[in-house]
């Protein structure tokens, strides 16, 4: 492994100017940072470790909306009660990253600057139109999740910026949600595909509100207009279902790789929304096999 | 039932499981050495390149490095191989395989080796890589080695197989494929060389056979045998994949030429690379069968993908072959094995040795013959299963052994039924399936396959235990520790076992081949009775009596009178003549010659043999394809149990690896040509991927030659599993796996595609 700086600030001002240069790169839990950069996939010159500015572990409630600052672990969010009201499937799917130590460690604002097109919170953002807020030299500024991503690795952060927390409305009332990871595994498996899904039904009949996201199959996390509208209005039954389902597999844009080919992802996209939005119509529980 | 006993049988207490679950355990990273150097490995990134030059001088320019060393430097043997001499130690003029030791870097710290092995200047020039064994076979593939890619091929037949197929009702042909899999012990290969207090050259070695290691150090070195010493280091998982000396040979090579302690540690990476793995092949089998389902002919024509070198590639090769035909009675029978050089990372042993690539197509093939019966595959294998008068394709009799199979099938049909009243999860589809198994024992007929064992009275009466061969984790030292004690007639909590070193130990061979229990055993009891005679001489010469008037029983001298003296009286006084009471024995694998067929090339036959069977229930999901293991049931003839919970965990740990195997595990080359080299993607079964519950169920029909009638339990464990995982689902989504592994993508598109 190539060698580095390790620098440790320990206020949000002293860490942008630590940044500043451009040398650097944000860490905290560094679960994905320190494989990368063993493997040779990634080369920085300093890591500028976050986890001393512990006012950025939160999460907060207030007036409908939710705020979850950046190193905020998984297994935060997955014991956090509020979460489990409010956006319960935002939680379901910390659940299903890595194991234990790395849940223990990994971060939602690393999560989010990884930028990985199978990182587990972000199709779950995507539906919860959140909202980052990023610190820099310059000042604060927001954006949403969505515009935050641009590719596999990259996002819209300039190199002086931090991810400071994450925010977003609660689910309405009456509106489900449910996040399905497919892994080649059940344990400690990256996500081979990955769907998150909110439904509020129109007094058990008709689809009032829908929204679909996806993971691992596109460059980033991706939202599913396509199948959103076709929803509206209409009756959940396996002939609709399925009928989205082939709409988000159309959605996607997935590559073949050692983990699984094109095709599969797919497919598998189409199988993943059908069953999401089945098992929401039918019974309110929020549960995450697949 | 069989008799009381003192100690067999019982589950006792590991005596390394304190150390090792509270971390105190030494392995060769944990050991304290002062001022010990990093070695590391400038390793090929090639598959296959010529070597125009190598430049260490901008290297050995960087502070902190001590040594850059090339095949130059070598002053003894350039080549080693443990069954061919066909691997350099450092490469020369040519790379065979992406990984592939160039030139070794001697440093003070690990910034310092990363620096040096990125300033070696190697030129390269790149050359065709061939990759697939077939393909290395054709005309105009790209040559490995001077003597063309076939390293050796095996045609073993029994039997008339054009009169078999003339008699056939049914006749099937079908091709399976296996994947390159890795060991992936939790402690990669490792190896510590320093200079003693005497200044020998002294190498720590996590290995299953560190006396052989000692001889291609020594080799290498230029040295002879005894000027090196080795010592066993607690070993965290081998798997046959600690069989080749290689990391040990440059341990020692660059401590004997800087004079400073050197330490290298694997990276998963190079251990992926760069040590060996189990064989991939390709299967082709045609079989044939009466519309009864009387099994008649089988013809398997097998390609195994050895890599670069052949490690024990040929070994593999041997065994795959013998144990092509199962559990099974088939009179016409003729197996082809090609093992091919291809610019693969090298395979070679892997617990099963063939075993399990053999059983996936065999146990298949009948699955795939009963659908096609329309015949219950249980009631199949009944028809075919062999009886204790039958012989081997390889003129071997069966002998007793076979009269576990019946029962293994019954308790098999047991577990069958059993298993399928579960009901399924909703959405998911059950399915269950099984496997019988065949494995062998010890190294092979013309292979040196013996072991040497010491006991020693400690001067207070303790038994102290010289093992002449590595404890590798698998509980080896637990089960000849209570053979002892039982022969003995003492309490296993006296009895202490020595780590392999070449200065006090006896060379035992190689920790291989489910033959361990069964080898050291035997040559401890020998010992035993020899211990056992020289106590009571000595005791006769203190006490002044002759030696036919005293007995010995439970660890106590019986005088002529009725009294007892313990054997802890005659240690101490034994210590303090200055006389030490103690025995070798050494016990030979049995090939007897009346009933050892010689037409077999060497390393064949195979002797003794017991049968398993594996019964599994797996839940498929339908439309994702993915496959959750659920229930298991392991059945085994290990011919008696030493130790419950050892026999037990090695039973589960051998079913949870094969679970890998089935299912997960592939060594792939991607689309970048580069190996999948990591665990994040080369995945294994996590604790949340296993079954609640294995249940193991334990046959003790005695092997009359085996101490207190034990059979080799080591690897039998794996060797059904993945047929087994293979026709659960079919059963229970009818998709066929001819390709391991069975990944959810593989069924999904094949039920999509109908």
């Amino acid at each position: 492994m190539q060698e580095f700086d390790f620098v440790v600030p320990k206020t949000l001002a002293e860490a942008c100017q630590m940044l500043s240069d451009g040398y650097g790169r944000p860490v905290a839990g560094c679960t994905d940072v320190l494989p990368q950069m063993r493997h040779g996939k990634l080369k920085t010159e300093r890591l500028v470790d976050l986890s001393r500015i512990k006012s950025l572990a939160y999460i907060e409630h207030s007036n409908g909306r939710i705020s979850i600052g950046a190193l905020t672990t998984y297994e935060q969010m997955v014991t956090d009660r509020q979460l489990h009201d409010y956006a319960p499937v935002l939680a379901q799917a910390a659940a299903t990253v890595g194991c234990r130590q790395t849940r223990n460690r990994g971060t939602l604002g690393g999560n989010l600057g990884n930028a990985s097109p199978a990182g587990d919170t972000l199709p779950p953002l995507l539906i919860l139109n959140a909202q980052v807020v990023l610190a820099g030299s310059s000042g604060e500024r927001r954006m949403a999740v969505s515009d935050l991503l641009l590719a596999p690795g990259k996002t819209a952060l300039l190199p002086d910026e931090i991810i400071t927390s994450v925010g977003f409305e609660a689910l309405p009332r009456g509106m489900r949600s449910l996040f399905l990871k497919l892994g080649n595994r059940q344990g400690m498996a990256v996500s081979v595909a990955s769907v998150a899904l909110a439904l509020q039904l129109d007094g058990g009949g008709p689809v009032q509100d829908v929204r679909i996201a996806l993971g691992a199959v596109a460059p980033t996390a991706i939202r599913c207009p396509e199948a959103e509208k076709f929803l509206i209005g209409q009756q959940i039954d396996p002939i609709t279902a399925g009928a989205a389902g082939r709409l988000a597999a159309q959605a996607c844009a997935p590559i073949d790789d050692v983990r699984a080919s094109a095709a599969y992802r797919r497919h598998a996209i189409q199988v993943l929304v059908k069953r999401g939005l089945l098992s929401l119509s039918n019974d309110g529980d929020s549960h995450a096999d697949n | 039932m069989p008799p009381e006993t003192i100690t067999i049988g019982k589950s006792e207490a590991r005596k390394d499981g304190w150390t090792k679950a509270s971390g105190q355990a030494l392995y060769v990273g944990d050991i304290p050495i002062k001022h010990v150097c990093i070695g590391a490995v400038l390793r090929s990134p090639h598959h296959h390149a010529r070597i125009l030059a190598i430049d260490p001088s901008p290297a050995q320019m960087i502070p902190g490095v001590v040594a850059v060393i090339t095949a130059k430097d070598i002053p003894g043997e350039k080549i080693h191989g443990p069954l061919v001499q066909d691997q350099p130690v450092l490469a020369m003029d040519i790379v065979r395989h992406m990984g592939e030791p160039i030139a070794l870097v001697v440093t003070e710290d690990k910034t310092a080796a990363e620096k040096a092995l990125a300033a070696i200047q190697v030129e390269y020039e790149p050359l065709p890589a061939v990759f697939d064994a077939e393909k290395a076979l054709q005309p105009g593939a790209p040559q490995v080695h001077p003597g063309g890619n076939l390293l050796c091929e095996y045609d073993v037949s029994d039997g008339d197989l054009q009169e078999g197929f003339s008699q056939a009702e049914v006749i099937l042909e079908e091709t399976f494929q296996v994947p390159r899999i890795s060991p992936a012990y939790l402690e990669a290969e490792s190896s510590l060389a320093y200079f003693d207090e005497d200044g020998t050259l002294t190498v720590v070695v996590s290995s299953q056979k560190p006396f052989d290691d000692r001889h291609h150090i020594a080799m290498t070195c230029g040295l002879q045998d005894e000027q090196v010493r080795v010592k066993s280091a607690v070993v965290g998982g081998a798997f046959g994949g600690k069989e080749d000396s290689e990391l040990h040979i440059l341990a020692g090579l660059a401590a004997w030429i800087t004079k400073r302690p050197v330490r290298f540690l694997n990276n998963r990476w190079e251990s992926f690379l760069a040590h060996p793995k189990r064989h991939p092949a390709t299967l082709h089998y045609k079989l044939g069968a009466k519309a009864d389902g009387t099994l008649i002919a089988l013809e398997a024509l097998v390609h195994m993908d050895t890599g670069a070198y052949a490690s024990y590639g040929p070994a593999v090769g041997g065994l795959l072959t013998e144990m092509v035909q199962g559990a099974y009675h088939i009179p016409n029978l003729r197996v082809l094995t090609r093992v091919v050089y291809t610019n693969s990372p090298y395979s070679g042993a892997m617990r099963g040795f063939g075993s399990p690539q053999a059983h996936f197509a065999t146990e298949s093939m009948l699955d795939i013959l009963a659908s096609r019966l329309a015949m219950d595959p249980l009631e199949l294998r009944r028809k075919n299963i062999l009886q204790p008068e039958d012989h081997f394709f390889t003129r071997v009799q069966v002998g007793d052994t076979a009269r576990s199979l019946p029962l293994i099938l019954a308790h098999a049909d047991q577990a069958r039924q059993r298993l399928r009243q579960l009901p399924a999860a909703p959405g998911k589809q059950s399915g269950v399936g099984f496997a019988l198994s065949l494995q062998s024992m010890g190294l092979g007929h013309r292979v040196p396959d013996d072991s040497t064992n010491r006991l020693e009275w400690s001067p207070e009466g303790r038994l102290i235990v010289y093992l002449g061969s590595p404890e590798l984790g698998q509980g080896m030292q637990t089960a000849v520790e209570q053979i002892a004690a039982e022969t003995l007639g003492i309490p296993y909590q006296i009895v202490d076992t020595i780590d392999v070193d070449s200065r006090i130990s006896p060379n035992g061979g190689v920790t291989c081949a489910s033959r361990m229990t069964y080898l050291l055993g035997n040559s401890v009891i020998l010992a035993a009775h020899k211990l056992t005679e020289e106590t009571l001489n000595y005791a006769a010469r203190t006490l002044n009596l002759p030696r036919a008037k005293l007995e010995y029983r439970l660890g106590q001298v019986i005088l002529p009178d009725g009294r007892q003296m313990p054997v802890s009286e005659f240690c101490g006084r034994a210590a303090e003549d200055g006389i030490v009471l103690g025995a070798s024995a050494t016990f030979s694998f049995p090939y007897p010659a009346e009933r050892t067929p010689e037409h077999l090339p060497i390393g064949m036959p195979h002797m003794m043999h017991a049968f398993g069977a594996n019964v599994v229930r797996v839940e498929v999901d339908p439309e994702l394809g993915t496959v959750e293991v659920k229930d298991m049931v392991a059945i085994h003839d290990v011919g008696r149990v030493i130790n419950r919970a050892g026999v037990e965990g090695q039973v589960e740990g051998g079913a949870v690896m094969a679970m890998g195997y089935a299912l997960y595990e592939d060594v792939c080359l991607k689309e970048n040509q580069r190996w999948v080299d990591s665990f994040t993607e080369y995945l294994i079964p996590t604790a949340r991927d296993i079954p609640e519950n294995i249940e193991v169920i334990l046959l003790e029909l005695p092997e009359l030659s085996g101490p207190f009638g034990v059979k080799g339990i080591a690897e039998m464990g794996l060797v059904p599993v993945a047929p087994a995982i293979a026709n659960a689902v079919f059963e229970a989504v009818g998709v066929r796996a001819r390709e391991l592994p069975i990944t959810p993508e593989k069924i999904a598109l094949s039920l999509v595609e109908g």
